[in-house]
């Protein structure tokens, strides 16, 4: 199994499109979680919603931690071989890198960022040996790549849309991985549905 | 001409897909397409989202053990057929304030597809047990 899978900086794990196609964060809030400084990023855009844009962030935030708690019952059942528990381990560490950029973001807003869970409500008595945490990992995974595959279309911000397909292939990457290790065809089709 | 015939060639090749996906029944494409949801949503436990089993005929909001917007909870809306296909069009106009960051689906058929297969996430839906 391959651990070469690059580190990128996740934006979120959902949509983050409103109906009209536009984007629902603000540029302010792409442009602060691309690094730029919060004066810079304020003066590029002059239609933020920040209390919304926290809202989403917030939910993203969630959803990471969801993912880092998904992967941590994984690491902790015991079920997972070496190789397996050193890739589950890596790829927790990419959403919590997420979380530290999303939340970062969430208080350059003024907002306050979501906590994880006190519990999660994972069905862990489905999880019986090695394969069933990957399958459930692994669906987690295509979840988020199915969000993303159906929201890049409708991204009319150009550098959303760039942002958005750095994501699902992150996320991609995850299932791909997943997926060989369930002994899968990693990429079972040319395209994805 | 033969730029032309393989545009043509293009063409029928997303026409016989398009008939494979139409002749599926709305339940099966409706579970297909839920593989959106599945980035927040389970039908049978909360996560980012809440659960979705039996979700006909409860109010927005009405989960237990979730944690809503005060948005979807004071919205006083019931899930219907026709109150989901409009939530689906679109979250955020239904409910301003919503946490669900999605666009909504445009396509009348894939929404009603997708509320077919919500609606039988009920009692009897070994999923939902």
């Amino acid at each position: 199994m391959s651990n070469e899978v690059e580190k990128s900086i996740l934006l979120d794990r959902r949509s983050f499109l409103s109906n009209s196609g536009k984007i629902a964060l603000s540029g302010t809030a792409i442009a602060l979680m691309s690094g730029m400084s919060p004066a810079k990023a304020m003066s590029t855009d002059s239609s933020d919603s920040p209390e919304q844009d926290t809202r989403i962030l917030n939910t993203a935030i969630s959803a990471e931690h969801e993912a880092v708690a998904a992967y941590q019952l994984g690491a902790e059942s015991g079920l997972l071989s070496k190789g397996v528990l050193n890739v589950a381990v890596q790829f927790q560490g990419h959403h919590k890198e997420h979380i530290e950029v999303l939340a970062s973001t969430v208080r350059k807003l003024g907002g306050e960022a979501a906590d994880a869970k006190s519990s999660y409500d994972f069905p862990v008595h489905k999880l019986k040996n090695e394969k069933d945490v990957l399958t459930f990992a692994a669906g987690l995974e295509r979840g988020a790549v199915s969000a993303y595959a159906g929201a890049i279309p409708l991204f009319e911000n150009s550098d959303l849309a760039k942002a958005a397909a750095s994501i699902l292939a992150d996320e991609a990457m995850h299932w791909a991985i997943l997926r060989q290790a369930l002994g899968l065809d990693p990429v079972p089709g040319a395209f994805f549905s | 001409m033969k730029v032309i015939a393989k545009s043509c060639l293009f063409a029928i090749g997303f026409l016989v897909n398009i008939d494979t996906a139409i002749s599926d029944t709305d339940v099966s494409a409706g579970k297909r397409l839920y593989t959106q949801c599945t980035g927040c949503h389970a039908p049978d436990y909360n996560r980012t989202g809440p659960k979705h089993c039996g979700i006909l005929g409860r109010a927005a909001g009405g989960v237990k053990n979730f944690e809503y917007t005060d948005a979807m909870v004071k919205s006083g809306i019931i899930w219907t057929g026709e109150t989901l296909d409009k939530f689906l069009t679109s979250p955020f106009d239904m409910i301003p304030g919503t946490s669900m960051g999605f666009v909504g689906i445009p396509s009348e058929r894939e929404r009603q597809q997708l509320i077919t297969y919500l609606s039988q996430l009920d009692g009897s839906n070994m999923q939902c047990k």
